[in-house]
């Protein structure tokens, strides 16, 4: 019988259980902990936070970026980044309301948007994989241009397009507000997806090493297309949501977005180096951001500081990750 | 390197001489003097910013500061603060502001290269914090603040000198023959030209600029070499800050008011001159030279522009500034590859 210590640590632990740990070693374990723990505890001091009306809110407010966050999770699981979300969610928003001005329906309007976002992503995806151009300067270019022809559609009059994305956007269906629903099928669909199929596991070989993943036979550049087209997509159908909550199109709509869905996924815990990351982790990420939101402005005249406190939530986020990773992270 | 950096430079010039010939043709007013003094008199800021951004760029490891907009509008609030609530000093005040910017860089550099969290997500979490701290300190007013009237409803008139004066205001200096009735802006000869010519300098010809480079090429032959490959890093990090710093001072002064969102838009604008000036993102490349040509071709295109277009040059100002910075990329590579075939 092997007396050593190791030995026996191991045989000790494993009737307590290992599997129990490596679980709550899990990102997403942890953000849903800091979730709950924290929403009990700031409830009682604020005994309105987690009422059902406030927790049905923030299900509702959340879904854009966590709709959003979905995409970018895959974006930077390949190694990149899209901070063009905001601007392509602006145009996306501006060009269903048109439509539905014209008299389009709820349908016609979602598959513009759809189309709008498809043909963005498209031209993040086919720039960043054919020019061999650092995402980040490619989609900082597109913010800009993208903003651009916004505001020249848009002109000097905000659209209040009719309330045909009213029910979509604010509706509810079993107790929980529709676009959360869309947001959790998304989320179910996503993982599925990246988990199980054969396309899915090719952008996390991406993401761990491209060159390895290209000699491996994965057509690398059309898999980088795809996730910058598939996030143009959700950022369309994010659009439609976000018009039926906020009933109009102003210049600056969606300013500001990059940021959350790059703080959901990160907190997450998506890898900024790539080949890692969940969706189920994007989702939570985005659900505690939204929280925070809350509590701040149910806290009042602390808002200002909400950018403080994300900022810090990224740091935390991104240094544990980091820390547990030291070797992994070369010079 | 020296092919590709003198064909920069000189793609650079032409690009420049281009535009300026070509607003200059179409545009009533862009070659007046006035138009030329303010529009370089507003470009000292963004072409300090610029050069902070190249030193970080090209410490390379993915160095990119997007919180130089940030630390600007930080660093400002902290000069207003000190100076009109608390009575200091201006001149401390200005000391003060400097030690912020450098402060606020020295915390980006801490968490780049001690933690060694990713430069992009150091300075996307910085560029969230510093502005809500800016914004935070006075609950968004502007200082001096017109609804506080016990407060001094004015910067002192030699620190307003720096952002509005002429070089040919100094006595020593009135000798200098002004063009068209428009001297030299006081920012542009006391703080713009030092700063480059020392940054040209330290980069150029001191072992702490080679390091710099070297370390953004190949960290890894870098650290064999014994040079502290994340002690340099850090210290770009920690100049960059300071440059917003200055940029700050310079940005108070001219307008004459300390605002918490002044910086919002210039981190963009801060990536894109050094982009287009030839500096790689990837690390190790990139001139002094080349960053001030890029500031003077994005600062004419956004007047040019402004004057052309009138009130829709506010869509089309970001739209080139997109169109320049995915080009200029786009152009980088082309000329390394023709370069590097022949």
């Amino acid at each position: 019988m092997d007396k050593t210590p190791n030995a026996k640590r191991r045989t000790q632990n494993a009737k307590r259980g290992i599997e129990w740990r490596s679980v709550l070693a899990r990102r997403e374990a942890i953000v849903l902990l800091i979730l709950f723990a924290g929403s009990v505890i700031f409830n009682f001091t604020h005994h309105s936070y987690l009422t059902t009306g406030n927790i049905v809110s923030i299900l509702s407010n959340v879904s854009v970026v966590a709709i959003v966050s979905i995409g970018m999770t895959m974006v930077i699981v390949t190694g990149g980044i899209d901070v063009s979300v905001g601007s392509m969610l602006a145009l996306c928003m501006l060009m269903s309301a048109k439509t539905m001005v014209a008299g389009g329906g709820l349908l016609t309007a979602l598959l513009v948007s759809l189309g709008v976002g498809l043909f963005a992503g498209l031209i993040n995806g086919t720039i960043v994989a054919f020019g061999r151009i650092h995402p980040i300067i490619v989609t900082l270019g597109t913010l800009n241009i993208i903003r651009a022809v916004h505001i020249q559609i848009l002109g000097p009059q905000w659209i209040t397009p009719p309330p045909a994305a009213h029910h979509l956007a604010l509706g509810a269906f079993i107790g929980w507000p529709i676009p959360w629903w869309l947001t959790v099928l998304l989320g179910v669909l996503f993982s599925l997806f990246l988990t199980r199929r054969p396309l899915g596991r090719h952008v996390y070989a991406i993401g761990g090493n491209t060159e390895a993943a290209r000699l491996a036979g994965v057509n690398v550049l059309g898999v980088i297309i795809f996730v910058y087209a598939m996030t143009g997509m959700l950022v369309g159908l994010a659009a439609v949501i976000q018009l039926g909550q906020s009933g109009t199109v102003q210049p600056n709509a969606g300013l500001g977005l990059e940021l959350q869905a790059i703080a959901a996924t990160v907190i997450g815990g998506t890898s900024i180096l790539g080949g890692k990351g969940t969706v189920a982790g994007a989702v939570l990420g985005a659900l505690l951001v939204e929280a925070v939101h809350n509590a701040l402005i149910t806290v009042g005249n602390l808002g200002l500081i909400e950018g403080l406190i994300i900022g810090m939530l990224i740091l935390i986020a991104v240094g544990v990750d980091v820390i547990q990773n030291r070797r992994a992270i070369r010079i | 390197m020296r092919g590709i950096a003198a064909a920069r430079l000189a793609l650079l010039i032409v690009l420049f001489a281009v535009l300026f010939l070509y607003f200059s043709l179409n545009v009533p007013n862009f070659l007046g003097a006035y138009n030329i003094y303010s529009v370089v008199q507003d470009g000292v800021i963004i072409g300090i910013l610029g050069i902070g951004e190249s030193l970080v760029i090209i410490s390379g490891g993915g160095g990119i500061d997007l919180s130089l907009g940030s630390m600007l509008g930080l660093s400002g609030m902290i000069l207003g603060i000190t100076n009109i609530e608390w009575g200091m000093n201006i001149w401390l005040a200005v000391a003060a502001c400097l030690l912020t910017g450098l402060l606020l860089g020295c915390v980006n550099g801490l968490l780049v290269s001690l933690v060694r969290i990713p430069p992009l997500i150091v300075t996307l979490a910085t560029y969230y914090g510093y502005a809500a701290i800016a914004l935070q300190l006075t609950t968004t007013r502007p200082l001096p603040d017109a609804t506080q009237p016990n407060l001094p409803q004015s910067f002192p008139t030699d620190f307003i000198t720096i952002g509005n004066g002429n070089m040919q205001d100094i006595a020593w200096l009135s000798w200098f023959p002004k063009i068209n009735g428009e001297g030299i802006p006081f920012q542009v000869f006391f703080v713009f030209l030092p700063l480059t010519i020392i940054t040209a300098f330290v980069l150029r010809r001191t072992v702490g600029g080679r390091y710099l480079y070297g370390v953004g090429v190949n960290a890894l032959a870098a650290r064999f070499s014994a040079i502290n490959v994340w002690g340099v890093r850090f210290w770009s990090y920690a100049a960059a800050g300071l440059f917003a710093g200055i940029a700050a001072v310079v940005q108070t002064a001219l307008s004459a008011s300390a605002t918490p969102n002044v910086g919002e838009g210039l981190n963009l604008q801060a990536i894109t001159i050094a982009v287009l000036g030839g500096v790689s993102i990837t690390g190790g490349e990139g001139t002094v030279p080349g960053v001030i040509l890029s500031t003077l071709i994005v600062i004419f295109l956004y007047n040019g522009l402004g004057l052309q277009l009138g009130n829709d040059a506010g869509v089309w100002q970001p739209f080139a500034l997109g169109i320049l910075l995915i080009g200029s990329v786009v152009l980088n590579e082309w000329v390394r590859r023709r370069l590097s075939v022949s």
